[in-house]
């Protein structure tokens, strides 16, 4: 049947005609599209720049760019991916800008804690996600992008090369060298 | 416990993390966002609304220029050269081999027995720019061009002289103050004399020895005039 060979991107799109009126600059539209994308947008933000603050900065970047970016859509993703894209896009001085603020509190509060996860379990957990997301903050921006697309959001590396605008192999081996050095960041932070 | 084991934990801790929503401020982003995309818009019209006037002039102005030649004189101006001797290529492969003859050793041996001056195809290339004056469009540049081409054949290789005189009127009357009109009232000047019509060549040449039209053939319509004096009785 006609349900099972047509991508959900396609009913996506058409159905609303939201791209459509994207395009024609109605503000309903963007509010819209807002309400139905702003989760994933916001959650794959905070991935990518690891604090609440910025994330909302990129989340808004992003939007308001989407009347203008959306003339460059060209339907062959679905729109959700278009707008992850943007995000990914506008990411660069949202993590520069996220990552410099981290490195300045440490330097206030000291250097990163070694982890101690035989106590408390809860505890170790949010440490050793802290620690991560400041070892992420060592990565280049690419390497940091897949690691955040492939890991933490769990896309392929075909759909992480579409977002990233990369290719797929290219993807593949940002994932390999960003789990090397992260691994490496670990141990040297004594995380166990 | 091995690295990826390490990274695999601290990769599911973060995941944990995140996945605990934060409390975000989901209203106040979405107008913070439908705010700035009416700005961007207004600004956009407020945009359109400053260029589209200055478009219009442009317009306007491109429009005027090409009707009234204006655009045609800022073009001519940039290759002088080439179109000086457009026209008169049509007569520059048969030009008379006494046209590399300087006027003043002629006149001087004989004034009504004037040689005839270089081909305009080799001394346009020296006519002051503050002659030119194209005509009102390209079609009327054409015509006067087809004037001057006709001119310079009557007068050159035709030796049509009365011919060529009223062929340099006509120019003259179309394109007074035409780019070549300073070679044409030399060269009617030239006519004249061919015809004997002494005085009126005297006439027509004064005002170019006098440099009343610009130096352009002021020395050869000075030297013309001299021999004129010279031969009188």
């Amino acid at each position: 049947m006609t349900l099972a060979i047509v991508p959900a991107a396609c009913f996506e799109n058409d159905a609303s005609g939201l791209v459509d009126r994207l395009r024609r600059q109605d503000r309903l539209a963007l509010g819209e599209a807002y309400d139905a994308h702003q989760a994933a947008a916001r959650r794959l933000a905070r991935r990518l720049v690891g604090e609440d603050a910025a994330a909302e900065d990129l989340v808004q970047e992003a939007f308001v760019l989407l009347p203008r970016a959306v003339h460059n859509f060209d339907g062959n993703a679905a729109l959700r991916t278009f707008i992850l894209a943007i995000v990914v896009n506008c990411a660069r001085h949202h993590v520069r800008g996220a990552a410099r603020r981290r490195r300045l509190a440490e330097r206030y509060g000291g250097e990163p804690r070694a982890l101690a996860l035989d106590g408390d379990a809860e505890a170790g957990r949010r440490d050793l996600a802290r620690l991560l997301t400041r070892a992420l903050d060592e990565l280049t921006l690419e390497q940091r992008t897949a690691f955040v697309l492939m890991e933490l959001e769990e896309h392929t590396s075909i759909d992480a090369g579409a977002l990233a605008g990369a290719p797929e192999a290219t993807m593949r081996t940002r994932l390999f060298h960003a789990k090397r050095n992260l691994r490496e960041r670990l141990e040297a932070w004594g995380a166990r | 416990m091995t690295d990826d084991d390490l990274l695999a934990r601290a990769t599911r801790a973060l995941k944990e993390r995140d996945a605990t929503p934060s409390p975000a401020p989901t209203m106040a982003t979405r107008l913070a966002i439908l705010d700035a995309s009416d700005r961007e818009r207004r600004q956009g019209r407020r945009n359109r609304l400053l260029i589209m006037p200055i478009a219009a002039t442009l317009v306007l102005i491109a429009t005027w220029a090409a009707a009234s030649g204006t655009l045609a004189r800022v073009f001519a101006s940039d290759g002088p050269a080439e179109s000086a001797q457009a026209p008169a290529k049509a007569a520059a492969t048969s030009v008379a081999p006494a046209a590399s003859t300087e006027p003043s050793a002629a006149a001087t041996a004989a004034p009504l027995t004037v040689a005839e001056p270089p081909a305009p195809a080799a001394t346009a290339t020296t006519a002051p720019r503050t002659f030119a004056a194209p005509p009102a469009s390209v079609a009327e540049a054409g015509r006067v061009d087809a004037l001057y081409a006709d001119a310079h054949r009557l007068h050159f290789d035709a030796r049509d002289h009365e011919g060529a005189l009223r062929a340099w009127d006509a120019y003259l009357q179309a394109a007074p103050a035409g780019r070549l009109a300073p070679e044409a009232r030399y060269n009617r000047g030239l006519c004249l004399l061919h015809l004997g019509r002494v005085a009126e060549a005297r006439t027509a040449l004064a005002p170019i020895a006098g440099g009343a039209k610009g130096s352009y053939r002021q020395d050869e319509a000075a030297r013309l005039l001299r021999a004129l004096d010279d031969a009188a009785p």
